[in-house]
């Protein structure tokens, strides 16, 4: 269980004055239950950004606790914390054309000692990834020459190599066509059920969130609005308030379709 | 998997690439040497001490050999130097000339030549060395991180400004030893002999332990500060372990050698065509690939005329149509964002 505690974030440069102190993190609480898929769902400026920043290691909360299980991750290396958690991150602009191979390999780094190079062990580990998210084909492909729902996979891949039981998804959806967003949060769900993973994502699209999470976080300038089971969370009042936008949501076969009221 | 044999067909050839050019470097001078003879030499030397000494084992021995190893040398600094810093700073257009580690490390080796002839120059070679990259580093920082443009941009100011400081080194010093700066600033290997290599060995292989056993980081390095703190890397700690370990080999190369620009930023380039960006391979290769191509350009510098030209002006005059080559066709895949 990954547990947010009161956390607190501000920018150390004040100097461009924002609202509230500048605070961008108001206090944010929840938790990611084990083995289950966290969505946290947001307007762009609602600190979602912020927030995977400071529970990935790169920023340092102003106040606040970040526990996986029982371990404070403040205290923790580098090292120690990408053995915990894998982060897969948004965008992805490598300087050399790498191939997909030596990419997901990269996934091993917190597992290969300072003076050493990747074993046998860690090509096995990157060839069971691979294998695992079905892009095995593209291993011998540079990673600059594939298709952008392609890199997403092979990220979720190194992620899959680092072997670490938490999982941090920022937008996995956001460059990708329509089919390709269903076929990677498909995917990452598949992997979540059969190792027991952690995991916990951003994602724009409230009807996405409704799908493929047991867990919605709601957030709202800095502070948590809602949090709980898709179907409590992702109400037409807490998205109007949120969105600012008319939304109706229509019941389907037993799921819930967010429906925005667009003037034609 | 069918592409794994003739990678590694080409990485034994480019591995082997230095000991062949280095071979054939022997032969050529205005002093001809049968290839045969070069081996009996070989073997009397190493063998035989009383067998007769004639003119032609000194001219193999005692010049062409260290004058060939010095390249070599020299050749593994720059090019492996260069793959290191092109992978750290996730840029393919730097090497330690365009950074101004270069001017910083010849400014050092000037200043005590004119000034402090009792120090040896690799000191202060390498303390003005590092001084320059890191100013490179600081000037070129904006916020977080570090784009590609102003390092390079950064990397000009502060080569511009070492080589004004060597300017008033040469202005202020006596005109005897003026003439050896300025000849020695131009990049060559005319003065080698067996001290000078034994100086570049102990240097060089310093710098080159560490940037060769943690190679592989540099993949991981060149995703991006973020990315590689994600994965677990110590960016800082290892980032500076990598830039003066560079930075020695480059400062202990010009010392020895003077200013030869281009070979760092050319050699990993083609190495990269040839075998592929993986720096577990690309490093190894772009050091014998800098010490062939070295060995090279210096064998012509010295045949092309009846003079010694400067070799610095032999991989300039290559290593500039290069750069605009690689600009031109490079586009997004050099400059990126």
């Amino acid at each position: 269980m990954l547990t947010i505690d009161n956390i607190y974030f501000t920018h150390h440069r004040g100097s461009n004055s924002s609202n509230d102190r500048g605070d961008i993190l108001k206090g944010v609480s929840f938790e990611a239950p084990d083995g289950q898929m966290t969505t946290i769902l947001g307007p762009n400026g609602s600190g979602k950004t912020t927030l995977f920043k400071c529970i990935s290691g790169l920023w340092r909360p102003r106040q606040g606790k970040i526990r996986f299980g029982d371990r404070d991750l403040a205290g923790l290396s580098h090292s120690e914390r990408a053995k915990l958690i894998a982060v897969v991150p948004q965008e992805h602009d490598p300087p050399f054309p790498y191939t997909v191979f030596d990419i997901v390999l990269m996934g091993r780094a917190s597992h290969i000692p300072l003076f050493s190079t990747p074993s046998a062990r860690d090509a096995a580990a990157t060839e069971a990834a691979l294998d695992r998210i079905g892009v095995a084909a593209l291993r011998g492909r540079p990673y600059t020459k594939i298709s952008g729902g392609e890199r997403q996979l092979v990220m979720i891949a190194r992620a899959i190599a680092q072997e670490a039981p938490l999982l941090l998804l920022d937008e996995p959806t956001s460059h990708l066509d329509f089919r390709n967003q269903i076929l990677v949060l498909e995917k990452v769900r598949g992997i979540v059920r059969q190792r027991g993973l952690t995991v916990l994502m951003t994602l724009h699209d409230p009807n996405m969130a409704m799908q493929f999470s047991d867990h919605v976080v709601m957030i709202e300038n800095g502070s948590v609005l809602a949090q709980g089971p898709p179907a409590e969370v992702l109400t037409a009042g807490n998205l109007k308030r949120v969105y600012n936008l008319d939304i109706s949501v229509i019941r389907h076969n037993g799921t819930h379709i967010i429906h925005p009221e667009v003037k034609p | 998997m069918n592409e794994v044999k003739p990678k590694r067909i080409l990485s034994l050839f480019i591995l082997s690439a230095p000991f062949l050019v280095g071979w054939a470097a022997l032969f050529v001078g205005a002093y001809g040497i049968a290839p045969l003879d070069i081996l009996r030499f070989f073997y009397e030397a190493l063998f035989d001490p009383s067998a007769p000494d004639v003119p032609e084992k000194a001219i193999l021995l005692d010049i062409r050999l260290p004058r060939v190893v010095l390249a070599g040398l020299v050749g593994v600094a720059l090019g492996g130097s260069g793959a290191t810093l092109q992978g750290i700073f996730r840029n393919p257009l730097v090497d330690p000339f365009i950074l101004g580690v270069s001017a910083g490390a010849a400014f050092g080796c000037a200043l005590s030549v004119g000034f402090v002839p009792a120090l040896p120059v690799q000191f202060p070679a390498f303390a003005f060395g590092v001084l320059s990259v890191v100013l490179t580093f600081t000037v070129a920082r904006t916020q977080r991180d570090i784009s590609r443009l102003p390092l390079i941009l950064s990397g000009v100011i502060i080569s511009a400004f070492f080589t004004a400081l060597v300017s008033i080194v040469k202005f202020l010093v006596d005109p005897h030893k003026l003439q050896s700066i300025v000849f020695w600033l131009m990049g060559s290997f005319a003065l080698a002999d067996w001290r000078l290599a034994g100086v570049a060995v102990l240097g060089i292989v310093a710098g080159l332990i560490p940037v060769f056993i943690m190679r592989w980081r540099l993949n991981v390095m060149s995703m991006g500060d973020e990315e590689a703190k994600t994965l677990g890397i110590h960016v800082k700690r290892e980032r500076v372990v990598f830039v003066a370990a560079s930075t020695l080999m480059v400062s202990v190369a010009v010392s020895v050698s003077g200013i030869i620009g281009w070979v760092g930023l050319m050699v990993p380039h083609l190495i990269r065509m040839m075998t592929g960006p993986d720096h577990r391979s690309l490093v190894p290769l772009s050091m014998a690939g800098g010490a062939a191509f070295m060995i090279f350009a210096d064998t012509a510098a010295r045949s092309i005329s009846n003079f010694d030209i400067p070799v610095g002006i032999i991989t300039a005059v290559i290593g500039a149509p290069f750069f605009i080559y690689l600009m031109r066709r490079g586009g997004s895949e050099s400059w990126g964002r």
